[in-house]
């Protein structure tokens, strides 16, 4: 083994301190794992020490080494880590000193809603119970909802909605060979006390009785203020 | 008051056979006393004997108030889960009256009376409406003929006195005698007999629907010819006149083959020009106990369009559809959906 030579500083800056052993003495990466590694002999780790005391860079690159084999040993590191000022103002150097990958314009911000995965997201047991939930849910919904609204479409009007539901007295006269009504009555519209069913025909004729079939001694005291105080515009 | 009436009561009928009883024994008496009153109760809230006004002059009082007081305020309509608002305006000269409706929630719409002449305002759609509300112009001239039959069918129960919108007011209860129609309960201005809120009572007394006014200025300066002028100022509105088609039911084809207790047909018609997108124009049958109102609209059956029978309700207003034959009846009125069912059951076609 070749003697090192004290005064020529390890790789990096200056010629790697020779080791004939090694095939690849010029890489400094690997004098200096030899040297964290304990892997140097006297003479060599001579040269290495009085190297990293002048070399600031050397001493960084043998510390970050340091922890790195710290860390793959399975222990805590025993150097203290860099202070995270200086970790972050090395994350944005770095950055900066990234290559533009990309000149195309400014990507438009979109606001996605992120979410952290549920604790239990990882359970598979937990996914069937909330597909059948779910499945429950939409099971429920429809079925309100066929119940009452075999259609929809049309516009919507303004004014007070009647709640809708099925009659008490009759069965329903639909049946599977009468046509779908394209032009339906019936709308469902979103409100903010969740979505209502509204029957557009039915609010007319109510705007009609309101109209025309207020026949109380109270209409003129109240009935005719309350009726012009709805906000359903009366029938044309 | 019921318990006023409850001792009225006892002092006229059961005191007097509970004294001669005494000699008999306490107890016999005691229990006569206890039966008495639980006798007394009901038959108390049919009659409503002690009540200082009847019906028929509560309800002439509150028509009275609005045919001679001038006043502005803001009224609320609460009416299922919704509710709305507007701004008032009445007058009136002792020959006609004059009333401005400005609503303050939803689209702006103005509606200006005129006795029995309604004409609705528009601004967003830069149109006009206009009526003639008969409905309007028949109360309360019936109140005094051999055809009100309100008395028959309600009676009345009164509530002591509260305040409302800064006004205190008698409470007055129409309380119903069978289940085919609602209560009210009224706040009616102590002075001058104004309603200055009322309430529609389903069973057990639930509110179905209110209005109220929240804050209310009697005798205030409102002008009458401000609001003739603006009744006439219809520059750059469209304006709409519906046309009604007076007929009968007898020449539409149609009749109750039993009447609803308490139900007077009132008018029918048709309204032209309606039918062009929807099929022919429906009829519309109105009946009145003289409180409540039932209509009746018929119209040819579209098997696209009618496709489930079903009731409906808004508040104190439901609604009852069935298929007749080859025509579609939609009952609708402030009535328990049981009456329009009693309705629907009873109108057939006679040809």
């Amino acid at each position: 083994m070749n003697a090192v030579q004290p005064n020529q500083p390890p790789p990096g800056t200056r010629p790697a301190p020779a080791s004939p052993n090694r095939t690849v003495v010029n890489e400094p990466g690997t004098e200096l794992s030899a040297l964290i590694d304990g892997e140097l002999d006297v003479h060599e780790l001579d040269g290495w020490l009085h190297a990293l005391g002048q070399e600031e860079t050397l001493r960084v690159q043998c510390r970050d080494y340091r922890v790195i084999s710290d860390v793959l040993s399975g222990g805590s590191p025993s150097l203290r880590s860099e202070p995270p000022h200086a970790f972050v103002a090395g994350v944005r150097a770095r950055l900066l000193a990234e290559p533009v990958l990309d000149a195309a314009p400014t990507p438009v911000a979109v606001q996605v809603p992120v979410r952290a995965a549920a604790a239990n997201d990882a359970v598979f047991r937990w996914k069937m119970v909330a597909g059948v939930a779910s499945l429950a849910a939409v099971m429920a919904v429809s079925w309100g909802v066929l119940g009452s609204a075999p259609s929809s479409s049309g516009g919507v009007q303004p004014g007070p909605q009647l709640a809708l539901m099925p009659s008490v007295g009759g069965a329903p006269l639909a049946g599977p060979t009468q046509p779908v009504d394209p032009a339906a009555t019936t709308v469902l519209v979103n409100t903010a006390q969740g979505p209502v069913l509204r029957d557009v025909r039915l609010e007319q004729l109510l705007a009609e009785h309101r109209q025309y079939g207020g026949m109380s001694a109270l209409q003129m005291p109240a009935g005719f203020l309350r009726d012009a105080t709805y906000p359903a515009e009366p029938q044309r | 008051m019921n318990q006023t009436l409850t001792a009225s009561h006892l002092s006229g009928f059961a005191a007097a056979p509970a004294a001669t009883l005494l000699n008999r024994g306490r107890w016999t008496a005691a229990l006569l006393m206890a039966l008495s009153v639980w006798v007394s109760q009901p038959v108390l809230a049919q009659s409503q004997s002690g009540s200082a006004r009847s019906v028929t002059e509560w309800l002439t009082r509150m028509h009275e108030a609005s045919r001679q007081r001038a006043y502005m305020g803001t009224l609320v309509v609460s009416s299922g889960s919704a509710m709305s608002s507007s701004r008032i305006w009445h007058v009136c000269d002792g020959t006609q009256q004059m009333e401005r409706v400005e609503t303050l929630t939803g689209a702006p719409r103005t509606t200006v009376r005129r006795n029995n002449e309604v004409i609705t305002f528009v601004p967003e759609s830069r149109t006009a409406l206009v009526e003639k509300r008969e409905s309007l112009g028949l109360f309360p001239e019936l109140l005094r003929t051999p055809s009100n039959q309100i008395p028959e069918f309600y009676g009345v129960r009164e509530g002591g006195s509260e305040r409302v919108a800064g006004h205190l007011a008698d409470v007055v209860e129409i309380v119903p005698k069978d289940a085919l129609r609602y209560g009210y309960r009224i706040w009616s201005e102590k002075k001058t007999g104004l309603v200055v809120k009322m309430q529609t009572l389903g069973e057990q007394g639930a509110v179905l629907e209110q209005v109220a006014f929240t804050e209310l200025q009697l005798d205030a300066p409102v002008r009458m010819d401000k609001l003739k002028q603006l009744m006439n100022d219809t520059k750059g509105y469209e304006l709409y006149k519906p046309v009604l088609r007076k007929t009968t039911p007898e020449a539409e084809g149609w009749r109750l083959k039993e009447s609803v207790p308490g139900f007077l047909p009132m008018s029918c018609h048709t309204r032209e020009g309606q039918g062009s997108s929807t099929g022919a124009a429906p009829m519309q049958w109105v009946f009145s106990d003289g409180l409540a109102s039932v209509s009746l609209f018929v119209e040819p059956y579209d098997a696209a369009r009618h496709t489930q029978e079903k009731t409906a309700v808004m508040g104190a207003t439901h609604s009852v559809t069935r298929r007749l034959g080859a025509h579609w009846l939609t009952a609708m009125g402030e009535v328990p959906s049981g009456t329009l069912r009693r309705f629907a059951q009873a109108l057939e076609r006679t040809r």
